[in-house]
């Protein structure tokens, strides 16, 4: 082979190579988003345009699509919202609620909108979650190797040791399977999880503690106490 | 063997690999290098002759005067507010987080509300024909006729497709002057004809996501004009469509994108007495304006009016309602935002 031919193929292989890989990565968005909830395609059209909006070429962008750029309403938010403002898809619980902040988002701070623990394109763990659920998707974020004094010790299966409660259900693989209440295991199974006491929407600031009643939206309720004590159950 | 000797270029010829590629990237910097000079330094003024640039479409800003932001009603508070209709000297705003309706008078007080007697689930549009309100209660599947009291007149509870999938979900409505009432049904992808009690007449739409003249992907805010055409956002489409009073395609406005005149998410819409197409758009923070036969004619919503870089007054703007020459934008977070447009009525 000669010298040009030579670099001319070397230049074609890395071409033809990165190709290939953005055609993969790109193929492989749409199957993931492809029948999901976020499939909002009509028959024909690929899923991505709908979200990653083709840009006019001799058009002037009108303005950015972060209208605020700081504050509760930045970021990506606005993006989601678009979609999730009770017209595409209905308003839920308490998550577009300015005034009760979503943990641990950061809207406008790059990394810390909705897409810190969800992504439109994820779909095996449900809820478009990045990572499995439970417990353990807590702890991507809340590891700790100290003694704490959190009433649940979350640390306590990878320890080896049981809850304060001395109860814990061996079989459930993760701190999911803690239980406060009926020592016995006869009671109606009230595993005590992560969200039992915390939600990642509409709870309080610092401590994600559920303390609210309940959501005008969507009727949904997150009230701390009643994630235990449901009437009827007489625990 | 006697060997020709080589000519002068002969012998500069490069007979090996790395001569070649350092010739290849040589040129290629030259020419990279040109480009940059050309585009850097201009060094000379090749449309010398051309007519002059066109304003840039961004710079189109459409004449109106903000009147009226108000953030919230003086004595009450709204949560996730989604359109807003006017009649009997007070303005409706639907108050979507906490399912009801306030009534806001000229100086911004709630003198009405309507969750002593009314339960709400996500009211997401409202409409008038000056004697009752109609609302679209998109989580009930119902339409709600009021009088300008509040009282309950009907509720109408809406038909779904034979074979449907999801519950009836309303999230646009509008009286059309022959009295039939006009709803849009966001999870089936349909927009339906009733006459004035309610009974269906008729639906548009494929009963599934499309586009063109064959329907809808997620139908929101429709408007009549004075003849009777209906306006229906054609929300995923990025788009406006326009029906005859029969319901049959006549064109649309607008089209997907992110740029001045075409639409990221629109969400509401308003038609004047000259037929100029008012669009909100929630993802562009701005309202647009089409001339009747799709023209661009601008944008609403400039914190500086004469300046379209000075930022948008909205957040995420969402209903409209046209009273007169007065335009009235239901934004999401910042609330009732209203402005007067000359030559609008």
């Amino acid at each position: 082979m000669t010298g040009p031919t030579r670099a001319f193929a070397l230049v074609g292989v890395v071409a033809l190579v990165l190709l290939a890989v953005g055609v993969g990565v790109v193929l492989g968005e749409e199957k993931n988003v492809a029948g999901t909830k976020h499939d909002v395609a009509t028959e024909g059209t690929p899923p991505c345009v709908y979200c990653h909006i083709p840009r006019d070429a001799q058009g002037e962008l009108l303005y950015a699509r972060d209208p605020n750029g700081v504050g509760p309403y930045s970021g990506l938010k606005p993006f989601c919202f678009s979609c999730h403002d009770g017209t595409v898809a209905p308003l839920k619980s308490y998550i577009f609620d300015l005034t009760r902040p979503d943990h641990p988002a950061d809207p406008g701070v790059r990394g810390q909108d909705c897409t810190r623990c969800h992504d439109p394109h994820e779909t095996g763990y449900g809820k478009f979650l990045k990572l499995p659920g439970g417990a353990d998707f807590c702890r991507n974020c809340h590891f700790r190797a100290g003694p704490t004094d959190h009433p649940v010790d979350i640390d306590a299966l990878t320890a080896g040791r049981a809850p304060p409660d001395g109860h814990w259900d061996p079989e459930a693989g993760d701190f999911s399977g803690t239980r406060l209440w009926n020592a016995a295991g006869t009671g109606p199974g009230s595993f005590v999880k992560c969200l039992t006491c915390h939600s990642p929407h509409g709870s309080q600031p610092d401590t994600a503690i559920n303390t609210v009643a309940v959501s005008p939206l969507d009727g949904s309720s997150v009230s701390l106490c009643q994630s235990c004590h449901v009437s009827g159950r007489g625990d | 063997m006697n060997k020709r000797p080589y000519g002068p270029f002969e012998r500069q010829r490069p007979n090996d690999g790395q001569p070649t590629v350092l010739l290849v990237l040589a040129g290629a910097l030259l020419i990279g290098g040109g480009l940059l000079a050309g585009i850097l330094f201009k060094p000379f003024d090749w449309q010398d002759n051309a007519a002059p640039a066109p304003a840039r479409v961004s710079e189109l800003v459409y004449p109106a005067a903000t009147e009226l932001e108000l953030t919230l009603p003086a004595n009450e508070e709204w949560l996730l507010p989604s359109a807003a209709a006017t009649a009997g000297g007070l303005t409706f705003v639907l108050d979507a987080g906490h399912g009801r309706i306030l009534g806001i008078d000229s100086s911004g007080v709630a003198t009405y509300d309507s969750s002593s007697g009314l339960e709400l689930h996500q009211p997401m549009a409202i409409a008038t024909d000056g004697r009752r309100l109609f609302v679209a209660d998109s989580l009930a599947g119902q339409v709600l006729i009021l009088d300008l009291a509040g009282r309950l007149e009907k509720a109408i509870r809406l038909p779904g497709p034979v074979a449907a999938e999801e519950e009836v979900r309303p999230i646009g409505v509008a009286v059309a002057p022959d009295g039939r009432i006009l709803v849009s049904d966001a999870s089936n992808h349909r927009v339906l004809f009733l006459d004035g009690d309610g009974s269906l007449l008729k639906t548009v739409g494929a009963d599934r996501r499309a586009e063109g003249s064959e329907g809808f992907n997620v139908p929101g805010a429709l408007t009549v004009d004075a003849r009777g055409n209906v306006y229906v956002v054609d929300t995923l489409n990025g788009r406006v469509v326009k029906l005859s009073p029969d319901g049959e395609f006549i064109r649309d406005y607008g089209r997907l994108g992110g740029t001045a005149g075409t639409l990221s998410r629109p969400k509401g819409v308003a038609v004047d007495g000259a037929g100029r197409v008012f669009v909100s758009d929630g993802l562009l923070a701005a309202v647009e304006v089409f001339s009747p036969d799709g023209a661009y004619l601008g944008v609403i919503g400039r914190r500086d009016p004469a300046n379209p870089t000075s930022g948008s007054l909205f957040q995420a703007p969402a209903g409209l309602w046209l009273d007169g020459d007065r335009l009235y934008v239901t934004d999401r977070f910042a609330g009732l935002v209203t402005f007067s447009l000359p030559g609008a009525d």
